[in-house]
């Protein structure tokens, strides 16, 4: 005895109200617990499809599906993280290290040749602000839009507009006082060390931003046939 | 079942092991055939399989294909090269503390 078409959508329902919200995590819960339902129907098929569920669901223990939620946006934020890496360390690295050294160099030379360098850093700092709200305000639209339209919400997009948790570290704002605090000053090493920290954020944003998201939803595309990028 | 927390410590050796005597393998069928193999006597939880399946997915070990099977998607693992590798030396770890642990509790064996 299998599982029916109706049976398979009770049980994305059940997820969904035991605090699964994502689809790619239910997918694999509902594959499964169709599969221990079915394993149960060979052995007494009398056995009726929601006391099977309940059956097959206390094997999740007493926290249900939530470990495995958490420990999937755990290991999806790690995974972010790790291909930012990845990609961010290829900067330092022949040939792109010539690029990062140049930015480094134009951007120490422009620092040290202004006289008030309070306006300068002012854009530099709201540029890497706007860059990343930009990209959250762009990402929930589209968020929301595929919600309305397939019904259903990705964990992987979640992570991509958190950028697998360093939305938290790479705000400018955090470390603005200190940009502020080195840049009046005139000490040269202060102004290098400025200059080289700009441009590594900005290098991180873009690399999380513009390389790593795409090449997630190029993955999930890969994975999941039915997500459409829109 | 009572030394299962013996087991958990392997489980990620366990799958991987099981991965590279199979094409690819779904979450089920590796709980069904760890259960087979070792008579019941080892049943992986739900609540640990999954996040062991995607630690090992997000440390680059597996990589993941979902296919229509029956009415429902479902999601399979598979070795990437590395995982290939990091089996070896997983299994090789495992040996070696089998080893270790045998000279403890039974010298005579050792």
């Amino acid at each position: 005895m299998k599982v029916t078409k109706d049976q398979i959508q009770q049980l994305y329902a059940f997820t969904q109200k035991h605090y699964v919200e994502w689809y790619d995590v239910q997918t694999e819960l509902v594959d499964h617990l169709a599969n221990g339902i079915e394993d149960m129907w060979q052995k007494n098929p009398e056995l009726s499809f929601e006391k099977a569920l309940q059956i097959e669901f206390k094997k999740f223990g007493v926290t249900g599906f939530s470990d495995v939620v958490e420990q999937k946006t755990n290991a999806l934020n790690k995974h972010y993280r790790k291909m930012v890496w990845k990609y961010f360390i290829a900067f330092f690295k022949l040939p792109k290290v010539v690029m990062t050294l140049f930015l480094i160099w134009v951007f120490h030379f422009v620092l040290v040749g202004l006289e008030d360098k309070f306006w300068f850093l002012l854009v530099v700092c709201l540029t890497l602000m706007f860059f990343p709200f930009r990209y959250i305000y762009k990402q929930g639209k589209i968020i929301k839009r595929r919600q309305k339209q397939t019904g259903k919400k990705w964990l992987f997009e979640s992570t991509m507009v958190q950028l697998g948790g360093l939305m938290y570290v790479l705000n400018i704002g955090i470390y603005i006082s200190i940009v502020f605090e080195i840049g009046e000053k005139l000490s040269n090493t202060k102004l290098v060390f400025l200059s080289a920290f700009l441009i590594c954020f900005g290098l991180c944003l873009y690399v999380s931003i513009c390389i790593v998201a795409p090449k997630l939803k190029q993955e999930m595309l890969k994975q999941y046939p039915n997500y459409q990028i829109i | 079942m009572g030394n299962s927390k013996l087991y958990k410590g392997s489980l990620n050796t366990i799958i991987l092991k099981l991965l590279s005597e199979h094409d690819k393998m779904y979450g089920y069928e590796i709980t069904q055939k760890v259960k087979a193999l070792t008579k019941g006597e080892f049943n992986i939880t739900e609540g640990a399989l999954y996040p062991a399946l995607h630690k090992l997915e997000a440390e680059g070990l597996l990589d993941v294909e979902v296919a229509k099977v029956d009415n429902r998607l479902r999601k399979y693992y598979k070795l990437t090269e590395t995982g290939t590798k990091e089996t070896v030396n997983k299994l090789s770890e495992l040996a070696d503390y089998i080893k270790t642990m045998q000279s403890l509790v039974n010298p005579k064996l050792a």
